[in-house]
């Protein structure tokens, strides 16, 4: 046949590209379902998929999207379960249609419906699968403040007078981490600049002394939180958790004031930390209600940090400070201290999560 | 009651003109609506000019979310009619509205996604708040002391920053940053024998500081990115407090005196600043954390005021030294990308 073909002949010539294009024809049409099913990059296929899909061919285009399920690319992933979902659907297969669904916003939580492109069995679809933040990240700053209430393990006073204790307000603000196991319980944790404040008021042979005391922690709350929905983006929730705190810094303010003659001295910002313990520790209890708008949440709570296994009062160094005790005979008690924080704090969603059924 | 009624028939008037205005801006907003489902059907049908003839008029009245639809469906029918201009405004149009486009994109014919790879996409400008701690350390310019006999040491301390940062992307690895922060440093001078006494001087200063520098990302695999950063660091003082604790070396026993040196402190200090950034890419925005190093030059101390408080200096044997700081912060924030303000460039 070479031969034949070499030595020009002609009939022959033509008898060959005639089977030539027939053979063409012939592979081609065996080869479109190979080209349509089996070749071509993850972005060819997907795109040839859709258009089986708009032209109402859903089992090829079922096929077709699946081969792309594992791409590597994550886009490509998403694209393909997308198309999934939407096949699945209008060939009456609900459940293979929901985890699609619910894979394609695992990929992608945020995703919008487009109005004309998804059917609007698709946009109900997703609206009925629960997606929740697996992560966040905020920012918490008391509004209208920090109430420290002392509370008094044992009494040391330099003479014989009564000490009178009143709460005073201070500031707490910090970061928090929070982790969202399911649509109710969550952890969180954080660090926050507390700022307790009391006063001390004692009388004792025609003077009056004030203390103001001001120490300043670094706290680390570790809490479950319960939260249920309401209304529509709104919930309330309850907290209860521990907590630790490093003492930063601490000051104290002492003015004696003379009740006959009317004379104030003043001594501010005297250093205290040396009369202090350095760690504090207690339980957290607190409630409060939340709105979660796009991807961030505002909170505004109460918390009660109630103090335990720790006096504030460093006890070996009470009679050190020569100085505060002759001047306004004064010696620290053991106190505790608890605190009510009202705080509004906004966190941001990093990541989410589909609660699948 | 002719009055009454003439006041009645204006604000009737005036009702039904907002009436008609608001219906009129509803039924445009639902005619663009309409014109992007009927422009879906001109492309698909071919009549590529007939859907841009829809489109163009409507696109910056669609509803936000829909707008990158549109500038999508434009650039494919520009693409089409191979107009390379129109093609690269739309494509312009759609990333600005729709940045994540590429990462989450619809069904696109091949030529299209390829054309999209031409194109980078980043934010132009974020904000975020960060917190952090700084390690202070004393340089030490020249001593001063009340006798000779007076020695003391100057000892780190640890110190906060917090505030507000913006970053300015010039170029797509490199950008002008801002700070407005509020900061404590803190530095302490301990002498072991003055007269029979251990001296501790303790001082806390706050700060105002507005850093400004240049950061460039060197190394960015994945969602990571390794910056170096230089510039410069002011700082305004905001306030000072000062206490010197004397402790008896025989009884133990203790005396504390406090004092403002607000006056005798410079209110600007000048420093230069480098370090280190690293970022990660998490939720929408990025994870910024932070090491470096400010160098002051000028004197904590105002040289000129130096023995104005002679009372304080002579109770506790105490004056100050002409020294500076350096302080090291390790600091984390976070930003957000300002939206609309993304940048779109052709490779």
């Amino acid at each position: 046949m070479m031969m034949r073909f070499m030595n020009g002949d002609l009939n022959y010539e033509n008898d060959c590209i005639k089977f030539m294009l027939k053979t063409k024809v012939v592979l081609f049409l065996i080869l479109i379902p190979a080209m349509l099913y089996g070749q071509g990059t993850c972005k060819e296929k997907l795109y040839k998929a859709n258009l089986l899909y708009e032209s109402g061919q859903l089992n090829e285009a079922i096929e077709l999207a699946k081969s792309c399920t594992d791409s590597e690319t994550e886009s490509e992933r998403w694209q393909a379960w997308h198309l999934l979902s939407k096949a699945y659907l209008a060939t009456g297969h609900k459940a293979e249609a929901r985890s699609s669904a619910e894979i394609m916003l695992e990929i992608n939580p945020t995703y919008k419906p487009s109005k004309v492109k998804d059917p609007a069995e698709l946009v109900r679809l997703l609206n009925s699968i629960k997606v929740i933040p697996k992560f966040s990240l905020g920012l918490a700053a008391t509004i209208g403040g920090s109430w420290t209430t002392p509370r008094v393990l044992k009494t040391f006073n330099g003479a014989s007078y009564h000490k009178e204790y009143t709460t005073d307000q201070g500031f707490q603000s910090g970061l928090i981490i929070g982790y969202h196991m399911n649509e109710i319980i969550s952890l969180h944790t954080g660090l926050a600049m507390t700022q307790k404040r009391y006063q001390i008021d004692y009388d004792l042979e025609g003077l009056a002394f004030n203390v103001k005391e001001q120490l300043n922690y670094l706290n680390a709350p570790a809490i479950a939180r319960f939260s249920f929905e309401v209304r529509n983006k709104w919930r309330v929730f309850g907290d209860a958790g521990i907590y630790t705190g490093r003492l930063l810094s601490s000051y104290s303010h002492f003015e004696r004031h003379f009740t006959e003659t009317g004379l104030k001295e003043r001594e501010k910002d005297l250093q205290s930390i040396n009369r202090r313990n350095m760690w504090e520790y207690g339980s957290i209890f607190g409630a409060g209600i939340m709105l979660r708008f796009r991807q961030s949440e505002w909170t505004l709570d109460g918390r009660y940090y109630r103090a335990a296994f720790y006096n504030v009062t460093d006890t070996e160094r009470r009679y050190r400070s020569e100085d505060l005790f002759y001047r306004y005979y004064y010696l620290d008690d053991d106190l505790r201290l608890n605190n009510f924080v009202l705080s509004l704090s906004f966190a941001y969603n990093l990541n989410y999560r589909v609660l699948k059924n | 009651m002719k009055i009454y009624s003439n006041r009645c028939i204006m604000a009737l008037i005036i009702l039904i003109l907002f009436s008609v205005s608001s219906l009129k801006a509803q039924q445009q907003h639902t005619d663009c609506d309409l014109s992007l489902r009927d422009a879906y059907g001109q492309y698909e049908s071919a009549d590529f000019q007939g859907c841009i003839d829809l489109l163009e008029p409507c696109v910056e009245s669609l509803e936000r979310g829909t707008v990158f639809e549109a500038y999508r469906l434009l650039a494919l029918c520009y693409q089409q009619l191979r107009n390379e201009d129109k093609l690269h405004k739309s494509v312009v149009g759609l990333l600005k509205y729709n940045p994540a486009y590429k990462d989450f994109p619809m069904f696109d014919p091949v030529e299209f996604s390829r054309y999209l790879e031409l194109y980078d996409v980043w934010s132009g400008l974020e904000l975020g708040l960060k917190v952090g701690v700084s390690m202070n350390t004393v340089r030490l310019i020249k001593p001063y002391s009340v006798s000779s006999r007076v020695k003391g040491t100057y000892l780190p301390k640890a110190g906060f920053q917090a505030g507000l940062s913006a970053e300015y992307f010039i170029y797509r690895n490199t950008s002008l940053n801002v700070e407005f922060l509020y900061e404590g440093l803190n530095y302490a001078r301990k002498a072991d024998d003055i007269f029979g006494w251990k001296q501790e001087f303790n001082e806390n200063l706050n700060y105002f500081s507005t850093p400004v520098f240049l950061r460039h990302t060197f190394y960015e695999p994945g969602n990571w990115s390794l910056a170096f950063n230089l510039g410069v660091h002011p700082f305004y003082l905001n306030n000072t407090k000062s206490s010197v604790l004397m402790t008896n070396h025989e009884t133990g026993g203790t005396v504390q005196s406090t004092i403002s040196q607000q006056e005798q402190r410079s209110s600007v200090l000048f420093a230069t600043t480098t370090g280190l950034t690293l970022k990660r890419r998490l939720g929408g925005g990025t994870v910024v954390t932070n090491i470096h190093f400010s160098y002051t030059f000028n004197n904590v101390v105002d040289a000129d005021k130096r023995w104005d408080n002679l009372g304080f200096i002579m109770n506790n044997q105490y004056v100050d030294s002409d020294f500076s700081f350096m302080p090291l912060y390790f600091t984390v924030g976070y930003q957000l990308p300002v939206p609309g303000m993304h940048v779109v460039k052709k490779r």
